[in-house]
């Protein structure tokens, strides 16, 4: 555990949690649960496993209940389905709208962060067309940055093999890497690269904005950690984008390598094998 | 005769949404706020479809989809789970289920629809969702 405030709460939660477990054990009369996470009692180790799973679950669906009824109602007015509104009130919610999702996002990932640090975080393997989930996701991004002074350029390789691996995982990974690209890219240009590399995929971000020194690459993968903490950081966040992004190749059982200079640019390699064969285990945070 | 639509939902409010989001779509809907009900008004209802929560006091969205289905009058008629259970266990349990759509909450306006279509015009063998 480093500076994770956060995850110190969550996991006061499942110490919690963890107690109950032991009392709701005793009264069954099998009061070994306290050493379930050694290997003398497995069933009690799986049923401490399921209860973290299960609280981190609880958790999420809370906090993402009141966003969805908010992001619902916003979404009725924005839809005029409670009525035809004019062009400020249609601004006004649709700043609200932004914001909602934003919560939204900063929830997930913290949730996500948690899970990791439970060693509880799931992985979906499946089969997918990287050629044609690249290029979507290039598409998608050229709507979302037409509003900056940035172009998307997409150098995907024709030849690029199926692999196997999780689908949601890796647009969460490439979503995150093309965000933080945008953050620090105030003009310029974004490029989404992809080849094969042997019996792996490689896929970069790269960006032509403020770069990373080499000092600052030491802590750029650690959570709630951004280069520039001071109060007057020109730039906002909670510095978990990058975290995650590097817990999730991991848990894919690939690797992230990230080359860059001041002032330059930066470019973010994921490493990742065409199937996952051992994959990570959630690391500690 | 517009499409009619079963909103399984406790929450007042998610199902109040539902009801106004569905509305404006063009469909009819009729509304339960447990596992119970829903089973109640689908054979007395006759939806063409229905929307359902998963978390509902009773008996729950997944219970009360396999009692659909086990049940030869309400079997074909396709289920979409609709929650803000995000895990890949719950959306495990539905397919399990025999759910035809899993969609995770908020979902848009625009997406719900497309969804909602390509589940009535039915391919029951895939099953429609978002990420």
């Amino acid at each position: 555990m480093r500076d994770l405030s956060f995850l110190r709460l969550s996991l006061r939660g499942l110490q919690h949690h963890m107690i109950l477990a032991k009392k709701v054990k005793t009264i069954r009369g099998v009061p070994q649960i306290g050493k379930t996470t050694n290997n003398h009692n497995p069933s009690g180790h799986i049923e401490f496993e399921l209860l973290k799973s299960r609280f981190l679950a609880t958790i999420s669906h809370e906090l993402r209940t009141p966003l969805h009824i908010i992001g619902g109602y916003l979404s009725l007015l924005l839809d005029g389905a409670r009525g035809n509104i004019g062009e400020e009130e249609c601004y006004c919610l649709n700043k609200a709208m932004d914001a909602s999702r934003h919560m939204l996002k900063l929830v997930d990932d913290l949730l996500d962060l948690a899970c990791f640090s439970a060693g509880v975080m799931e992985i979906k393997r499946e089969a997918i067309d990287l050629k044609g989930f690249l290029n979507g996701l290039a598409q998608k991004w050229e709507t979302l940055i037409k509003d900056h002074s940035l172009v998307l350029h997409k150098r995907i390789s024709p030849s690029l093999p199926k692999i196997e691996t999780d689908k949601n995982r890796l647009e969460k990974i490439l979503n995150n890497l093309l965000d933080n690209a945008v953050k620090f890219t105030p003009q310029g240009k974004i490029v989404l690269s992809a080849c094969s590399r042997g019996d792996a995929v490689e896929i970069t971000v790269a960006d032509t904005g403020i770069g990373i020194s080499r000092k600052s690459r030491q802590i750029i993968f650690d959570a709630f950690r951004q280069v520039d903490a001071s109060e007057t950081r020109p730039y906002q966040g909670m510095g978990l984008g990058l975290a995650l992004s590097e817990k999730l190749v991991r848990l894919l059982g690939g690797r992230i390598e990230i080359e860059s200079e001041v002032g330059k640019g930066s470019a973010f390699r994921i490493i990742l094998p065409r199937e996952i064969q051992h994959a990570g285990k959630s690391p500690d945070c | 005769m517009p499409v009619k639509v079963l909103i399984v939902e406790d929450h007042p409010d998610a199902r109040e949404i539902l009801v106004f989001q569905l509305g404006h779509m063009g469909y009819e809907t009729i509304e339960a706020a447990n596992g119970q009900e829903a089973i109640e008004k689908v054979l007395a209802q006759g939806p063409d479809v229905v929307i359902m929560d998963l978390g509902l006091p009773g008996i729950n969205g997944i219970e009360a989809t396999v009692r659909l289905k086990q049940n030869p009058k309400t079997a074909n008629i396709p289920v979409i789970a609709y929650t803000a259970w995000r895990e890949q266990s719950y959306r495990d349990k539905a397919i399990e289920a025999g759910m035809a759509g899993f969609l995770i909450k908020p979902t848009p306006s625009k997406v719900f629809g497309e969804v909602l279509q390509s589940v009535l015009q039915s391919n029951p063998q895939k099953m429609a969702s978002t990420a």
